[in-house]
C-alpha cells in the first residue's frame, strides 16, 4: 500500500477513533475505581486524542493548500483559483470537512477542560472525560464509515476542482459556521458535567456553578453565529429579509431557546434549590438539539434551501440520538430520588425505572397505534399530543405513586409567592420551551404531514410569525418585569415602586406611537394576515395587528426597567460609599465607559445579573428592530434607463446597465442614483454574477443604503441586453440596523457576565487596573465587532461591485 | 515556570515554526509542520498516558485524601450564604423594603445556622481537637505579642 495523503488522512482518523476509545475506557475504570493515577492516564490519553484531531485537520488544511484534487471533498469544495481565506473556508464548506471541523472544536474544548480543570472533582473528572470521549468515537465512526473527508473518488469532479458554492464565498460565511460550531459544540461540556453529576449521584449545586461558564460560552457563540447566520441572509440571498424560518436556520436558533432558558433557570436552583430535574434536563436537552439540528442540516430529512447535501448519515445520527435518549434518560430515572429529594432507597429506584420503563413500552406503541388511525392529520398530531404528554404525567405521578406505595411527595424548597422572582422566571422558562415546541413542530410538520397523512405540507413564515409573535411578546414581556420581582417574595409596595416607571415609560410610548406613528411611516397597527378560520385565526391576525404598538411599548418598558435598575445600583453605591473615583470618572465619559465600570467593580453574582441585564438591553434593541419589519415596504419595477422611481422617502433613478468581466465571472450590474429625501446618497449598483463554473445559476447581488432609520435594499432580477431595460425590486427595511448593534450589545453583555473574579489575593491597584484594561478591551471588542460590515465590503464580490460601480476596473 | 506556561510557550514556539516555514517554504509546508508537531504531541501523551498506567505510585492513597466527597449540607449552607447576601443586595437597591427584611433574614440565619452544627457535628473527634490545638495556639502567640 502506498502512503498517500488519502491513506495517511483516514489512518489518522483511525486513531483518532482507537484513541478515544482508549481514552473512554480508562476514564471508565477511573470512574468506577476512583483511583487517581487511572485518572491522570486518562487525561493524558485526552490530550493525545486532542493532538490527533489537530494532525486531522492540519492534514485536510495541507491538501487544500496543496490542491490535492485526489481528494474528492477538496475537488468538490475547492479550485486553484481561491484565495487562502477561502480555502480554510472550504475546510467546513461541504459536510465531511464540516463534521471534521466539529470534530476539532469538540478536542479545543476537551483541551480547555482537561488544562483548566487539573485535578480538582476527581470523583466527576473522569465521568465527563468518558461523555466526552463518546462523543469524538460517535464522530470518529461517521467519518470513518460515512464521510470521509480523505475518501478519494472517481467523481472527484474536475481536474482543477469545481470551487467553494458562490453563496458561500462570502465574509460572513468565513465567520458564521466557525461561530456557530462553537455555540453548538461548547453545549457538550455541560451535557457532559451533567452525565457525571448524575452517574456519580452528586447533584447539588456544584456542577451547576462549574457548568454555567462553560454553557455561558457557548451561548455567547450561538447567538454570535445566529446573528452572523441572519447578516450573511440578509446581504448574501437578495429576498429582501434575515429570517425566514427555513429548518437550518431554525435547527440553529433551539439549542439557543433551551440554553436561555438553562442559563435562567440555573439560578434558581443555585438561590432556592428549586428546578433540580428542570434543569438536568435542559442539559440534556440543549445538546439533544444541537445533535438534532446537525441531524435536520445533513440527513436530508427536511429540505431547506441551504442545507448539506442528502447522504447516508442521517442513519447515523438517529441511531445516535436514540442511544442518547435512552441512556440519559434512563440515568434520570435512575437518579430520580436523588433528583427530587426522595430518600435514595432501592424501592425508590425501582419506582422511578418502572415508571421509565411504562413511559418507554406503552408511549412508544401508543404513538404507532395513532399514525394508523383513520384520522384527518391535525387530528392525529393533536392526539399525539396529548398521549406524549398525558403518557409522560401518567408515568412520573401515577406509576410513580403506586410503585413507590404513595412515597413520591418529600419536603424540599416549593415557589412560596407568584409575585417573586423565581415564579417569573418560571414563566420565562415555560414561555422559552413553549415557543420551542411551537418551532420544532413546525419544522417537522413536512414529516409528521408524510408520516401520519402520506401529504407532504410545508409551513410557511407567517405561520411562523403567527405564533412566535404572540410568545416571543410575551417572553419580552416577561424579561423585563422579572427583574423587578425580589427573591422568596415582593411586597406590593415594592412592586408598585418598582413598575410605575416602566409602566409609565411604555404609556408614554404607545401614545406618542398611536398619535404620531402614522404621520412618520411607523403605523401603530397594521392589519395582520388572516392565516386560519375561526375565532383561532382572528385571534391571530389581531394581536398580528396591533404588534407594532405592542412592540415599541414594550421596547420602552424593557429600556425603562434596566435604566431603573442601574439608576437603584448606583444610587445604593454611592449611599454605601462603594462607588469609586475611577468609576465616576469613567461615568463621566459616558454611558458605555461607566456601565462597564460599574459591572466590573460589582461582585461575581450582582455582575451576572447586571451583566444580564446589558444582554436584555441588546434584546431590546433587535426587538425594536423586529417591529421595523412590520413597516417594510416592498417595490418592484421595470425600468428603462432614465426612469425614476419613487418609495419613501427615496428617489430611484435607473442610469442603465454595465458588465464587467474577470477570470472567473461575469458581472452584470444596474446602476442606480439614489436620492434619500432630497439628498443624494451616491450610485449603488445592485448585480448578477454569472460564474464560469456554474452559469446555470447567477447569483444575486444586493446593493444596500444602511441608515439608522431604515434600509435602502436594492436587487436587480432581469436586464435586457437589447433594450436595456431592468426589473428592479426594492426593499425599505425599517430599524433593520438595530438588530446588528442589538446582537453586539448582547455579546459585550455575556462577557461582563463571564468576565473572571479577582482573586482574593489580588491587590487593589491590580484589580483597578484589570477593570481598567477590561473597559478598554471590551471597548475595543464593540468597535472590531461593529466594524465587520466594513470588513465585508472588503470581500472581493463588494469590492468589485463597488469598484464597478465607481467605474473602476475591478 | 508552570506546565500551562510550557505549554503556551510550545504552542507559540510551533506557531512560529509553521508561520517561517510558511513565508520560506510556502503554505503547505506550514500545514506539514502543523501535522507534524501534532502527531509527536500525540505520540507524546498517549506514552505518557500507557506510563501512568503502566507504573506503580506508592503515594497513591495520600495523594487521594483531598478528593473527599463534599456532602449535600456544604451546598445548602452555600445557597443559604448567597440567599443571605442577595437579601442584601435587593434591601440594599429597594426591591425588599427594610420592614419585610426581617423574617426572611431570620429564617436565613436559622437555616445557616443549623447547617453549621450539622457541618460541626460531621467534622470528626480527631479533626476537631487538631482545630483546637491550632486555635489555642495562635490565640496564645497573640496574646504573648500583646503582653511584650
Amino acid at each position: 500500500m502506498s502512503w498517500t495523503l488519502p491513506t495517511f488522512g483516514t489512518a489518522i482518523l483511525l486513531a483518532v477513533l482507537l484513541a478515544a476509545a482508549y481514552t473512554f475506557s480508562v476514564s471508565v475504570v477511573a470512574g468506577v475505581t476512583g483511583r487517581l493515577r487511572l485518572l491522570v492516564a486518562a487525561r493524558h490519553g485526552a490530550y493525545g486524542t486532542v493532538a490527533l484531531i489537530a494532525a486531522a485537520v492540519s492534514s485536510l488544511a495541507y491538501a487544500f493548500l496543496t490542491h490535492d484534487f485526489r481528494l474528492r471533498y477538496v475537488a468538490r469544495y475547492s479550485d486553484r483559483s481561491m484565495s487562502l481565506g477561502y480555502l480554510v473556508t472550504a475546510l467546513w464548506g461541504g459536510q465531511d470537512g464540516s463534521l471534521l471541523w466539529w470534530l476539532f472544536l469538540s478536542s479545543l474544548y476537551i483541551a480547555a477542560f482537561v488544562a483548566s480543570q487539573g485535578l480538582r472533582e476527581r470523583r466527576q473528572q473522569p465521568w465527563i472525560l468518558a461523555t466526552l470521549m463518546s462523543i469524538v468515537g460517535f464522530f470518529g465512526v461517521l467519518m470513518l464509515f460515512s464521510a470521509n473527508p480523505f475518501a478519494t473518488g472517481v467523481a472527484a469532479g474536475r481536474a482543477d476542482g469545481e470551487g467553494l458554492n458562490p453563496l458561500l464565498q462570502n465574509f460572513y460565511m468565513i465567520i458564521h459556521p466557525p461561530s456557530l460550531y462553537v455555540g453548538f459544540v461548547g453545549c457538550a461540556v455541560p451535557f457532559a458535567f451533567a452525565t457525571a453529576a448524575l452517574v456519580t449521584g452528586e447533584l447539588g449545586d456544584r456542577w451547576l456553578l462549574a457548568v454555567r461558564r462553560w454553557m455561558l460560552f457557548a451561548w455567547t457563540f450561538l447567538t454570535i453565529g445566529n446573528v452572523l447566520g441572519m447578516l450573511w441572509a440578509y446581504e448574501e440571498l437578495g429576498w429582501g429579509g434575515y429570517w425566514a424560518w427555513d429548518p437550518v436556520e431554525n435547527a440553529a436558533f433551539m439549542p439557543l431557546l433551551t440554553a436561555s432558558a438553562f442559563l435562567h433557570s440555573t439560578m434558581i436552583q443555585e438561590r432556592r434549590g428549586l428546578f433540580r430535574v428542570w434543569n438536568v434536563v435542559l442539559v440534556g436537552l440543549t445538546f439533544f438539539m444541537t445533535i438534532f439540528g446537525t441531524f435536520l442540516t445533513r440527513s436530508g430529512l427536511i429540505a431547506s434551501v441551504h442545507s448539506f447535501a442528502q447522504s447516508s448519515i442521517g442513519g447515523y445520527f438517529a441511531v445516535y440520538m436514540g442511544l442518547l435518549f435512552l441512556v440519559w434518560s434512563g440515568l434520570v430515572a435512575w437518579r430520580w430520588p436523588e433528583l427530587r429529594g426522595l430518600p435514595a432507597t432501592l424501592a425508590q429506584r425501582k419506582a422511578a425505572l418502572g415508571a421509565w420503563l411504562f413511559t418507554l413500552l406503552v408511549l412508544a406503541p401508543g404513538l404507532v397505534a395513532i399514525h394508523k388511525l383513520a384520522l384527518p392529520m391535525t387530528a392525529k398530531v393533536a392526539l399525539f399530543a396529548l398521549v406524549g404528554g398525558g403518557g409522560s404525567f401518567a408515568a412520573t405521578e401515577l406509576v410513580h405513586r403506586r410503585l413507590a406505595g404513595g412515597e413520591v411527595r418529600a419536603e424540599r424548597p416549593v415557589v412560596e409567592s407568584f409575585l417573586s422572582r423565581e415564579f417569573t422566571f418560571l414563566m420565562n422558562n415555560w414561555g422559552l420551551i413553549g415557543m420551542l415546541g411551537v418551532i420544532l413542530v413546525a419544522t417537522l410538520f413536512p414529516l409528521f404531514g408524510e408520516l401520519l397523512a402520506g401529504e407532504k405540507v410545508t409551513v410557511a413564515p407567517p405561520h411562523y410569525n403567527a405564533w412566535v409573535q404572540p410568545l416571543g411578546l410575551l417572553l419580552f414581556f416577561l424579561m423585563g418585569s422579572g427583574s423587578l420581582f425580589g427573591w422568596r417574595k415582593t411586597s406590593e409596595k415594592a412592586l408598585k415602586n418598582a413598575f410605575v416607571f416602566p409602566v409609565g415609560a411604555a404609556l408614554l410610548v404607545a401614545i406618542v406611537h398611536g398619535t404620531l406613528g402614522a404621520r412618520f411611516g411607523c403605523a401603530p397597527f397594521v392589519p395582520g394576515e388572516r392565516l386560519y378560520a375561526g375565532p383561532l385565526g382572528a385571534a391571530l391576525q389581531g394581536f398580528g395587528t396591533i404588534v407594532p404598538i405592542l412592540g415599541t411599548s414594550l421596547c420602552a418598558f424593557n429600556a425603562a426597567v434596566i435604566t431603573q435598575e442601574f439608576a437603584t445600583l448606583l444610587r445604593a453605591r454611592a449611599r454605601s460609599g462603594a462607588l469609586g473615583g475611577m468609576e465616576r470618572t469613567l461615568w463621566f465619559f459616558g454611558l458605555i465607559p461607566g456601565v462597564f465600570a460599574t459591572v466590573l467593580a460589582l461582585a461575581t453574582q450582582a455582575r451576572r445579573r447586571y451583566g444580564g441585564y446589558v444582554v436584555h438591553f441588546g434584546i431590546v434593541l433587535m426587538f425594536l428592530g423586529f417591529t421595523g419589519k412590520s413597516w417594510s415596504v416592498t417595490r418592484e419595477a421595470t425600468l428603462a434607463p432614465g426612469a425614476s422611481l419613487e418609495l419613501a422617502p427615496y428617489t430611484l433613478t435607473y442610469e442603465g446597465p454595465r458588465m464587467e468581466v474577470d477570470a472567473s465571472k461575469r458581472m452584470i450590474f444596474a446602476d442606480i442614483g439614489v436620492v434619500r429625501a432630497g439628498k443624494p446618497v451616491g450610485r449603488h449598483s445592485p448585480a448578477k454574477f454569472i460564474y464560469k463554473r456554474m452559469p446555470q445559476s447567477p447569483t444575486t447581488e444586493v446593493a444596500m443604503v444602511h441608515a439608522a432609520a431604515d434600509d435602502l435594499y436594492l436587487v436587480v432580477g432581469t436586464i435586457n441586453p437589447e433594450t436595456k431595460v431592468a426589473t428592479i425590486q426594492a426593499h425599505v427595511n425599517p430599524l433593520t440596523s438595530w438588530i446588528w448593534l442589538g446582537g453586539i450589545v448582547m455579546v459585550l453583555g455575556a462577557v461582563l457576565c463571564m468576565w473572571p473574579e479577582p482573586a482574593p489575593e489580588e491587590s487593589r491597584v491590580f484589580a483597578y487596573t484589570r477593570s481598567a484594561a477590561a473597559v478598554v478591551a471590551s471597548v475595543v471588542i464593540g468597535f472590531l465587532v461593529a466594524s465587520m460590515p466594513s470588513y465585508a465590503l472588503h470581500d472581493p464580490f463588494v469590492r468589485a461591485s463597488s469598484a464597478a460601480a465607481a467605474g473602476e476596473a475591478p | 515556570m508552570t506546565g500551562r506556561s510550557l505549554a503556551l510557550l510550545l504552542v507559540l514556539f510551533v506557531a512560529g515554526i509553521a508561520s517561517l516555514a510558511g513565508v520560506f517554504g510556502g503554505r503547505g509546508l506550514a500545514a506539514l509542520v502543523l501535522v507534524g508537531t501534532a502527531l509527536l504531541g500525540a505520540v507524546s501523551a498517549l506514552w505518557s498516558s500507557l506510563h501512568e498506567l503502566a507504573s506503580e505510585d506508592v503515594l497513591e492513597e495520600v495523594r487521594e485524601l483531598p478528593s473527599l466527597a463534599r456532602v449535600a449540607t456544604d451546598d445548602e449552607l452555600e445557597a443559604v450564604l448567597r440567599a443571605l447576601i442577595d437579601l442584601d443586595h435587593e434591601v440594599a437597591v429597594g426591591k425588599i423594603l427594610p420592614g419585610d427584611e426581617g423574617p426572611v433574614r431570620h429564617e436565613l440565619r436559622s437555616e445557616a445556622k443549623r447547617l453549621l452544627q450539622l457541618q460541626d457535628a460531621r467534622i470528626r473527634p480527631e479533626a476537631r481537637e487538631r482545630a483546637r490545638l491550632i486555635v489555642e495556639g495562635a490565640l496564645a502567640s497573640a496574646s504573648q505579642e500583646v503582653t511584650s
